[in-house]
């Protein structure tokens, strides 16, 4: 399965990836609009593990338009 | 500083402990992992406390808050709750916009932050 990390703390960010992998494939973005592009492209990630307060992704205003999303399951984190 | 072989708590200053079982515990006993993170961490600190410093002297609070916001994670992930708490009041102080309240938090951080960073450069067999 495909999950999508988008996590702008470069010590988190490497973490999540060595947990998930290698049972998943992971897509993973530093970025808020990087996260958003990578949503857009064909066959996208199903699952998005998104940190709730990076930059370009500030949770709620960018929640409604991540939910919208079709097929995709969001878990957010505020820490 | 000491280091409790019975506990594996790392001290550093007499209050300030510093579990390193219970960091590598979080990084699912992935020992390589722990090392990474370390370093990581090792490159990333300074540009959160350069960011603090900006944000003080530009008078800017935005910039205390994230990056302290960030230093706080990161803290917390490691275990070091004390030094911890110190990023949560500069994060607090930075949203409330009352950057002269920062001046002495910040320099307490400075303060223990410097005996992590030394802790974990030894343990990373880092040159300081």
């Amino acid at each position: 399965m495909k999950i999508l990390i988008a996590e702008d703390d470069a010590l988190f960010r490497r973490t999540l990836e060595e947990l998930l992998l290698p049972a998943y494939e992971l897509q993973v973005a530093a970025h808020g609009d990087e996260a958003w592009a990578l949503l857009q492209r064909p066959d996208p990630p199903k699952l998005a593990i998104l940190d709730g307060v990076m930059p370009g992704l500030a949770v709620p205003n960018s929640a409604a338009k991540y939910a919208a999303l079709p097929r995709l399951l969001l878990l957010t984190l505020f820490c | 500083m000491t280091i409790d072989d019975t506990s594996k708590a790392v001290h550093l200053a007499p209050s300030i402990p510093w579990s390193r079982a219970n960091a590598l515990q979080r990084m699912d006993g992935d020992e390589k992992l722990l090392l990474e993170i370390l370093q990581i961490f090792l490159q990333e600190y300074p540009k959160q406390i350069a960011q603090m410093d900006r944000g003080l002297a530009e008078l800017k609070p935005d910039l205390l808050e994230q990056a302290a916001h960030s230093l706080k994670g990161e803290l917390g992930f490691l275990g070091v709750p004390e030094i911890e708490h110190l990023a949560r009041q500069l994060e607090e102080i930075g949203r409330r916009r009352q950057l002269t309240a920062a001046v002495d938090v910040l320099a307490s951080l400075k303060e223990q932050l410097s005996g992590f960073v030394e802790i974990i450069r030894n343990d990373v067999g880092a040159e300081p």
